[in-house]
This record gives C-alpha cells, sequence and structure tokens, in this order.
C-alpha cells in the first residue's frame, strides 16, 4: 500500500484568459491533515473543484488511490470514496437532518433502514442527535456546518475536502469544529485536505500546510516552517503576523 | 422494530383506509355521484403520476399530455386495429411512455435544462405530438378514433374493457389504479429512489456530491411519471370511448393533470389526493351553478369561461394562504401547533449569538477572511 493516497500533478484550470490554478504539483498522504491557504482569489476552492470533479483541468492529472480520476464527474468521485463539503452549505433545506444524512449513506447501501441507521450514528457522532428529526432548514449556522459534514461523512470517504468550515463560525463555535474535524481525522481514519481563513484554526490542525498564491503553489510543509517563511509571510500573513511569532 | 414494520408505513394504512371507503362509497351515491367520485379518483391518480416527477424530483412537467396521449392511443389502436385487449395494451402504452421519457430525459438533461425552460420543453414536446398525431392515419388524423361499442346483447366484456351492464366496473378499475399507482409513489418515497429525487429536487450540486447520478435519477423519474401517465390515458380512451389529438395531446389536460397536486402539495404522498378531492367536486359544482345559478345571478346563466374563473380565483387564493399546498401547509401547522409555540424559530438568532457573531466577524476580518 502507497503512502500517497492523492496526487495533484501539475494542475492548470484557467477561465478565459484567467490562470485559476497555474501547474500546482503536491502530495497528500494517507491519514494526514493537509491545510490549504492563501489570500481571497488565490484559486483554492478551484482546485477543490478540480479534484472533486466540478471542472476538468486544462493540463495536468488528479491520481486517487493509483487510479486517475482528471475529469471524472463529481458522483462517480464520490463513488471512489472521495468526498467535499461546500463554502456555502448546501442542506436539503426541507428535509430532516437525518434525512439529509442518509442521502449520504445510501451510496453504500441500497436498503432504506440501513441507510437510516447509518445516518443516525454519523448524526450522533457530529453532534446533532437533538435535532435529528428537526428541518434542516431550521439549523443554526453553526449546525449547518455539522450537517454538512455529516452528508460527507455518511458516504464512508477515505478522502474529505472540507471548504472553509469555521467561516462564519463564533471562536467557540469554531473551536467545537476544530475537535469535530481532528476526531473525524483520528477516530474514523480519514484523511483530509482543509481550506480554511481562521489562521489559528488551520496552523493548529494541520500536519502539513499548502500555500497558494495567485494559482501557484507557493510553499507546502510543516506549520512551523509555514509560519516563518519568508515569501508566504509577504504574500499572505502579513507583516503584523510573523512579528507576533517570531516575538 | 419488527421487520414487518420496516415496510408498512403509515402511508399503507392511510391508503387502506382510503381504500375501504371508497370500495363501499357507491353503495350510497347516485350514478351522478359515483361519476364524481370516479373523477376524484382518475384525477388523484394521474396527479399522482406528476407528482413523481414535478413533485418529488422537482422537474415541473407542463406537458403531461405526452405520456396521457401515447397511453391513449396505444391501447386504442392496439384495441381497434388488432382486438388487443386494452389490458395489456395498457401495459404496452406504459412501456412506450417510459421508453419515451428516457429519450426526452436523455436528451433535456444532457443539454441542461433546467426550471422554466424545462417546463416549456414538455409543453412544446406534447403540442408537437398533438399536432403530428392529427396527421397520422394510423391514428385517424385529427377526426380521432371511436371505440366500437359492443353489440347490445354482448354485455360486459372484461377482455375488452368495455362495461353497458354495469359502468361502475370503471369506478373499481380506476380505484385499482389508484391504489397501485399510490403503492408505487409510497414504495417510492421510502426507497433511495425517493430520497434522492428529493436532494436533486433541493440541491443538484450538493446531491452529486454526495454520489447521486443526477441525470440517471433525473430521467428514472421522468420514466415513471411517464409510465403511470400513460395508463391513465388507456383508462381515458375504455371510459369515454373516444380520443382524438386535441383531448389526448391538449393543453387542457397538462393543466389538469398537475393542478391537483400543486393544490394539495407537490412532493408530498397525499397531495394529489387532497388536490382532488377539493377541485374535482369544485369544478362540478361551479358547472353546475353557472349551468342554473339562482334567479338574482341570472346573468351568468350558461355564460362559458365563469365556473373556469371561479376555479383560477381559488387557485390564487390556495397560492397565497397555503403556498406549500393543502398536505404540506397542513403538516406545517400540525407541527406548528403541538410544539405550541414553546420550541422557538431555530434560525432566528438570540441576542446572544448575534453578540458573538459579530465578534466572528471581526475575527475573521483580522485573520483576512473574506
Amino acid at each position: 500500500m502507497s503512502k500517497t493516497l492523492l496526487t495533484v500533478n501539475h494542475v492548470t484550470k484557467r477561465f478565459g484568459g484567467l490562470v485559476a490554478v497555474n501547474d500546482v504539483t503536491f502530495d497528500l498522504y494517507r491519514g494526514e491533515v493537509l491545510g490549504l491557504i492563501g489570500p481571497n482569489g488565490a484559486g483554492k476552492t478551484t482546485l477543490f473543484n478540480c479534484i472533486s470533479g466540478t471542472y476538468a483541468p486544462e493540463e495536468g492529472s488528479i491520481v486517487f488511490s493509483g487510479e486517475d480520476i482528471t475529469g471524472v464527474r463529481p458522483h462517480q468521485v464520490c463513488e471512489r470514496g472521495l468526498v467535499r463539503t461546500f463554502q456555502i452549505v448546501k442542506p436539503f433545506a426541507s428535509l430532516a437532518v437525518v434525512d439529509n444524512v442518509m442521502v449520504g449513506a445510501f451510496r453504500n447501501t441500497n436498503r432504506t433502514h440501513i441507510a437510516r441507521e447509518k445516518a443516525r450514528e454519523v448524526v450522533e457522532f457530529v453532534g446533532l442527535g437533538a435535532r435529528a428529526d428537526q428541518e434542516a432548514g431550521n439549523l443554526t449556522t453553526a449546525g449547518r456546518k455539522r450537517l454538512e459534514l455529516a452528508k460527507a461523512l455518511a458516504t464512508e470517504p477515505r478522502l474529505m475536502l472540507l471548504d472553509e468550515v469555521m467561516a462564519g463560525l463564533t471562536p467557540t463555535e469554531s473551536t467545537e469544529i476544530v475537535q469535530l474535524i481532528r476526531r473525524i481525522g483520528s477516530e474514523l481514519d480519514i484523511t483530509l485536505l482543509v481550506i480554511e481563513h481562521v489562521m489559528k484554526a488551520i496552523m493548529a490542525l494541520s500536519d502539513r500546510i499548502a500555500v497558494l498564491h495567485h494559482g501557484e503553489l507557493l510553499a507546502i510543509d510543516t506549520p512551523q516552517v509555514i509560519a516563518g517563511d519568508e515569501k508566504v509571510i509577504e504574500a499572505y500573513l502579513g507583516k503584523e503576523y510573523a512579528h507576533a511569532h517570531s516575538a | 422494530m419488527t421487520s414487518l414494520n420496516r415496510y408498512i408505513t403509515r402511508d399503507h394504512w392511510i391508503l387502506l383506509a382510503l381504500t375501504i371507503v371508497f370500495i363501499f362509497l357507491p353503495l350510497g351515491l347516485t350514478s351522478f355521484q359515483t361519476k364524481l367520485a370516479l373523477l376524484i379518483l382518475y384525477w388523484a391518480y394521474l396527479g399522482n403520476s406528476w407528482n413523481i416527477m414535478g413533485g418529488y424530483a422537482g422537474q415541473f412537467s407542463f406537458g403531461h399530455a405526452m405520456f396521457f396521449g401515447i397511453g391513449a392511443y396505444t391501447s386504442t389502436v392496439l384495441l381497434v386495429d388488432y382486438n388487443v385487449s386494452p389490458w395489456i395494451g395498457m401495459l404496452i402504452g406504459a412501456g412506450f411512455a417510459a421508453v419515451f421519457g428516457v429519450l426526452i430525459g436523455y436528451l433535456f438533461f444532457q443539454f441542461g435544462l433546467k426550471g422554466h425552460f424545462f417546463a416549456l420543453g414538455t409543453f412544446a414536446l406534447a403540442e408537437m405530438l398533438r399536432l403530428i398525431s392529427g396527421e397520422m392515419e394510423i391514428l385517424n388524423t385529427t377526426i380521432g378514433i371511436i371505440i366500437p361499442p359492443l353489440p347490445r346483447e354482448a354485455g360486459d366484456s372484461w377482455w375488452r374493457m368495455q362495461f353497458q351492464d354495469t359502468p361502475l366496473n370503471y369506478y373499481y378499475i380506476i380505484l385499482g389504479l389508484f391504489v397501485v399507482g399510490m403503492l408505487i409513489t409510497i414504495w417510492m418515497a421510502n426507497s433511495k429512489l425517493g430520497y434522492y429525487l428529493l436532494a436533486i429536487r433541493e440541491d443538484e450540486d450538493a446531491a452529486a456530491a454526495l454520489g447521486v447520478n443526477i441525470t440517471r435519477y433525473k430521467i428514472a423519474s421522468v420514466a415513471l411519471s411517464g409510465a403511470l401517465a400513460a395508463v391513465g390515458g388507456s383508462f381515458y380512451v375504455q371510459e369515454s370511448g373516444f380520443i382524438e389529438p386535441a383531448i389526448a395531446f391538449g393543453t387542457a389536460i397538462s393543466i389538469e393533470i398537475l393542478l391537483r397536486p400543486i393544490i394539495g402539495g407537490t412532493g408530498t404522498i397525499w397531495g394529489p389526493m387532497a388536490g382532488a378531492l377539493l377541485l374535482t367536486p369544485l369544478a362540478e359544482f361551479t358547472r353546475e351553478f353557472v349551468r342554473t345559478p339562482p334567479a338574482f345571478l341570472s346573468f351568468i346563466e350558461g355564460r362559458a369561461g365563469i365556473d373556469v374563473m371561479f376555479f383560477g380565483l381559488l387557485i390564487i387564493i390556495v397560492v397565497i394562504f397555503m403556498p406549500d399546498g393543502i398536505v404540506g401547509s397542513g403538516v406545517k401547522l400540525w407541527k406548528r401547533l403541538r410544539s405550541g409555540g414553546k420550541e422557538k424559530p431555530a434560525h432566528k438568532p438570540t441576542d446572544e449569538t448575534i453578540g458573538s457573531r459579530t465578534q466572528a466577524v471581526r475575527e475573521e476580518a483580522k485573520t483576512g477572511g473574506d
């Protein structure tokens, strides 16, 4: 069994004249949490969309678990065990929370009662047990984020792409979500690729961090090295942050 | 939960109760009232077929007459020209409609036809079939086809689905079809297919991300919905004895089919029946009312269109006061009453969360979030 789960190999995605993702290459290892950071418009979500099949990249390839999945459609990518969440959460608003999660659980079964059992389990795991039978549209922002995770988890993925799960949450809520994401990695043994803007959270969460800037991969290393990297500081973190950490 | 409970839902019990009521209903009714009950079942059946595609999958069909007409003509031609029993003709018609559904579904969805454009596309297809069928010799062009009545002494024929001595048999046939249609819908609503269709209706991208092959499932909903509607078309011809292009593929039938599930509640199991129970008698009574109005309203007597106006008014009222339809709004009201207003709506933020949320926004601004 190889150590590498996902290989992003010289991927380029253009929109007209704009190069959103430019020749990005990196490996994602089994069991790690890789943070993906970068200023607005750096191409993080576009890269996610290329990996999850929403876009087909113009150049390069994406290899998941030894299989080339470049240009494979989203539902087929999910069938292979790679699932993504959305930055702007997408609950099935008029369905109950548990029914939302059942849609994910049906990836591995055709039996309704098995999907329901699985969904209840996952709903408990993400801490929405008390709200299982509520309409998803009535959840709070934090609740919707947890639901977004639950739907993806129910597909029993090997790799999860999380797109800004913490955006819009209070510091307390963020802390709880960080703990939940840690448990997803450690207890469920799921490899994670995480886009996040909340610096403190991503530094604490990630084994390694990749920095995108103007669509290019600027650096990829441990959080400590990234926090001290001159290029990264200049491009993204700002002098204030660098100063605070060196002090 | 026992293993039987897994398959028998509350909706099965409701269906059983309804079936028993409808079985014994004609005993206490005049023939006019029985015909009305037949129409309720007939529209509930057709509405249910539309609901699978228009309600559950959220693919608004404005041309369901295409499936209705395919069913109507298939069984009729088979019976009149080839002496094939309408029971078999019905199934063949359903098969044709399903194949047609797969074909147009593939074309529409592959090329990303959505929302209004999908509705217009279905409308255009039904109109196209109306015009084409009017040109086809095998369908006797726009003149239409009469199902030749059996000789007087022949009496009833189950094989040919023609009843002159006991027209009540039509009532029991549509009751049977209604029960079968409802069993299919209840099964679907509790299956992977039903969950996937609702997910597609709510958010296609989110559904695809969870492994739902949205094109395939949308096509499946069109095929299933179309097959059921086609059987309704076959039944219509047998009961009325006549079919022509304007009836089979006309706009009137397309609109009548979707009215009841929309008024009753789209994407709910009992919406089409609720809509049929309300609208069908109402349509009959307004028609009757305009035909013989009370003295002080004598000026509306026999004026065409007044009954349709009443109808339109009612639909406007329902849309304003019950946007989720009778069943949808009823269920919401029931939930609200049961929680006794104690439960605070979760999406209304309290002062506390507003405070901490502004803090979160500030935090994010500091870290350069978007």
